[in-house]
């Protein structure tokens, strides 16, 4: 590689390139070809507009296979082939062996999804990101639009432990829920592998009184058959759940079902911001079919915010666009105002759409943003 | 020359390794580098668990549970000091509050998986064959499930990241030599020999005087002391440990690999874990696309696990000893008493079959 950019001629610029470690196959995939493409097509967009800072980005993509090993080698040869920066996996566990090896060779590391703080400062690196919100940030937000718009005052809470996403939604909530003073009345667990939740259930429906809300950290299938228990076992309180829940997809396996609120990034069909429409529709006209989850935007965001910092560095230079990232308060972008700090590398409190149920999908409600503020210590879940 | 005759078979593994690694090192790719480094230390627990398995004929699927132990040891002791005590509060707090130096902490990890490995030996090696063999399966349950419950200690199913890196190609190297020494030692001494008279009849040997219980637990435990140290290699090797690391997945794909070398040989281990580990990186560099002379081909996604799985099978149908078919390397130059042992040897089984 080396030796090729050497013999270029000298006036073309050489190429910015950007190395992707990828979940193309394995379960991770389907929360990661999507953000993979969409960054894609803002690289394609930027080659369009003329490069970043006068150079072509080049970019290369490497199957992770889902494998935490294979996910640190495919990370290393990236590095090798002399990424300037990497797009990693959008989960914590499953992104942090090629986040750690960009932090070792000290380039940037951004993962498009990972709702996991501990992808940052504190559990990976200083050089490392998520582009996502906190996943407190998740449960802050329901916390909150459930007392403000919803009038709730009392809760339950059904919390999914078998991955620490869920769990960090569950932390939010009930931080963000105490904070508006008010009352939770219960809190129950189940894990991925329970096929029936009538314990949990039971539990519910021995409330002294009917709690205003049910808040549900989980994510798909098990979420959804959670979901399905509830409303089958005749409990029609309001439910409102994680950003692992949204996505019209599973709702046919749960007819008629109403009162359920989702945090999201975009809505595909409807939603009220012109920017992300136009983003879905040039999605639509790169890749011949509509997103089918909200996190695509998220792979967008993630070439469009470091070409954004790298634009201001005027440089590819790790240290110097780490400073400029680091200094990001509401910079704008398609998924909305972004802001880091040289503490905090991941979303706390960007305005979120809620989205409701209704004749079996998911309908824009209003975009909400959240007021309580985690802190590290909440972001880390130190007190667990 | 007597040596250098009765080590052959350790030579004729240790030498080519050699030669691989030195030709990788020097050629190779950062890529093929790290993907060789991996595939020594899946070697050194493959070796680890053949020193048990091959030996006594009994498959354990347990053995990642000492790999596991050995590398959650070592990440306490040396990962990540700034964060450890918000991460893994529930530590002790000499531990906590301390980071460890990296070689007394590799062999403290080791110890504790020896110690594991002893501690569930006194109690599975009691079982006869197949319960021992399954009892092994239940104590990879109770690991799992203890680590991924024990979170203010293991971080749970989290991933724990920030372990100084360390293991390189050499290193890897050097230590995959010494275990195969050491299992081609064991295998040859007094309770070697014990062992794996156990293993191809169980009341013949009792009946010899030997006992299966101890022949076992030693055994048991010296190969849990050799997964810690691939625990320890493996956790430093990758910078991060994680639980889903230590799990079936792994354990069923290196005992793949020894039914496909042969398991009852110390070369079976090596050839089975050299053979999958490179035709799997080739398959899967296939399926990400190779491009030769400005032509770009590539093999259908899963197309790796697939060729994995017929060449498992094909293995099972036609050579179920496996491809070293239960043999050690032999020295190629047998002397004429020894070439008329072995035509006799033939002569008896000829007898004996027909």
């Amino acid at each position: 590689m080396a030796l090729a950019s050497s013999v270029a001629p000298a006036q073309e610029a050489e190429p910015i390139k950007i190395g992707f470690a990828t979940a193309l196959s394995g379960w991770l995939a389907a929360y990661d070809q999507e953000p993979h493409q969409a960054a894609i097509l803002k690289i394609e967009e930027i080659n369009k507009a003329g490069g970043l800072l006068g150079r072509k980005i080049e970019y290369q993509v490497t199957d992770t296979k889902t494998d935490l090993t294979l996910t640190a080698n495919v990370a290393a040869s990236l590095i090798d082939w002399g990424a300037n920066m990497l797009v990693v996996p959008p989960d914590f566990d499953y992104g942090a062996p090629a986040a750690f090896m960009a932090q070792n060779a000290n380039l940037i590391a951004i993962s498009t999804g990972a709702s996991d703080p501990k992808m940052g400062v504190q559990g990976v690196g200083s050089n490392v990101f998520s582009a996502h919100s906190a996943g407190q940030a998740a449960g802050i937000v329901m916390a909150e639009y459930a007392h403000d718009k919803m009038n709730a005052k009392t809760a339950f809470m059904l919390e999914d432990v078998s991955l620490e996403a869920h769990k960090s939604s569950c932390a939010g909530f009930v931080a963000g829920w105490e904070n508006k003073g008010g009352e939770l009345v219960g809190r129950d667990s189940f894990r991925m592998e329970d096929t029936s939740i009538a314990a949990q259930i039971t539990r519910i429906k021995g409330l002294a009184s009917e709690p205003d809300i049910i808040f549900l950290c989980s994510g798909l299938p098990q979420g959804a058959s959670a979901v399905r228990q509830v409303r089958a076992a005749g409990i029609d309180t309001p439910i409102l759940a994680e950003a692992g829940m949204s996505g019209d997809y599973w709702l046919g396996g749960v007819p008629n079902l109403k009162d359920f609120y989702v945090p999201t990034l975009m809505s595909i069909s409807d939603d009220p911001r012109p920017e992300v429409n136009k983003f879905i529709e040039a999605y639509k006209a790169r890749w011949g079919a509509l997103p089918t989850t909200e996190f695509s935007i998220l792979g967008y965001c993630t070439i469009e915010q470091w070409a954004a910092a790298v634009e201001q560095a005027q440089s590819v230079e790790t240290e110097v666009v780490l400073a400029v990232m680091n200094q990001f308060e509401d910079q704008p972008t398609t998924c909305g105002p972004t802001s880091y700090s040289d503490q905090i590398h991941i979303q706390v409190s960007r305005p979120q759409l809620i989205a409701r149920v209704e004749n079996g999908s998911f309908r824009s409600v209003e975009i909400f943003r959240n007021q309580f503020v985690p802190d590290l210590k909440l972001l880390l879940r130190s007190s667990n | 020359m007597l040596i250098l005759k009765r080590m052959f078979p350790v030579i004729a593994l240790v030498v080519p390794l050699i030669i691989v690694v030195f030709v990788i090192d020097q050629f190779g790719t950062g890529n093929m580098q790290r993907v060789s480094t991996e595939a020594l230390v899946r070697l050194v627990f493959a070796v680890g668990l053949y020193m048990f398995v091959g030996n006594s004929g009994i498959l354990s699927f347990g053995h990642m549970t000492f790999c596991a132990v050995a590398a959650y040891a070592s990440a306490w002791q040396t990962c990540c000091s700034m964060m450890k005590p918000t991460i893994m509060s529930g530590l002790p707090a000499f531990v906590r509050d301390n980071t460890f130096p990296l070689i007394p902490s590799a062999l403290t990890s080791v110890g504790l998986a020896g110690a594991v490995a002893l501690v569930s030996g006194l109690v599975l090696m009691r079982l006869s064959f197949f319960s021992a063999s399954i009892s092994t399966l239940a104590l990879l349950v109770i690991m799992n499930v203890v680590f991924a419950n024990w979170t203010t200690v293991t971080m749970g199913n989290s991933t724990i990241v920030g372990l100084p890196v360390y293991v390189t190609i050499w290193g890897a190297l050097a230590a995959t030599v010494v275990v195969i020494v050491l299992a081609y030692l064991f295998q040859n001494s007094r309770w070697g020999l014990m062992l794996r008279a156990t293993r191809e009849e169980e009341v013949a040997a009792q009946a010899s005087g030997v006992s299966l219980y101890w022949s076992r637990f030693i055994a048991f435990t010296l190969s849990g002391f050799v997964a810690g140290l691939a625990g320890v290699l493996f956790a430093h090797f990758m910078g991060t440990v994680s639980l889903s690391n230590f799990f079936l997945n792994h354990t069923f794909i290196i005992v793949a690999m020894l039914v496909i070398g042969g398991m009852h040989s110390l070369a079976g281990v090596v050839v089975g874990v050299a053979l999958i580990s490179a035709v799997t990186e080739v398959l899967r560099q296939a399926e990400a696309g190779y491009s030769i002379g400005g032509l770009s081909f590539a093999v259908p996604p899963g197309t790796q696990e697939l060729v994995l799985a017929v060449t498992m099978l094909l293995i099972l149908i036609f050579r179920k000893d496996g491809i070293m078919g239960g043999k050690e390397f032999r020295w190629p130059w047998p002397a004429r008493s020894d070439r008329l042992a072995i035509e006799e040897r033939k002569v008896a089984s000829v007898q004996r079959s027909s």
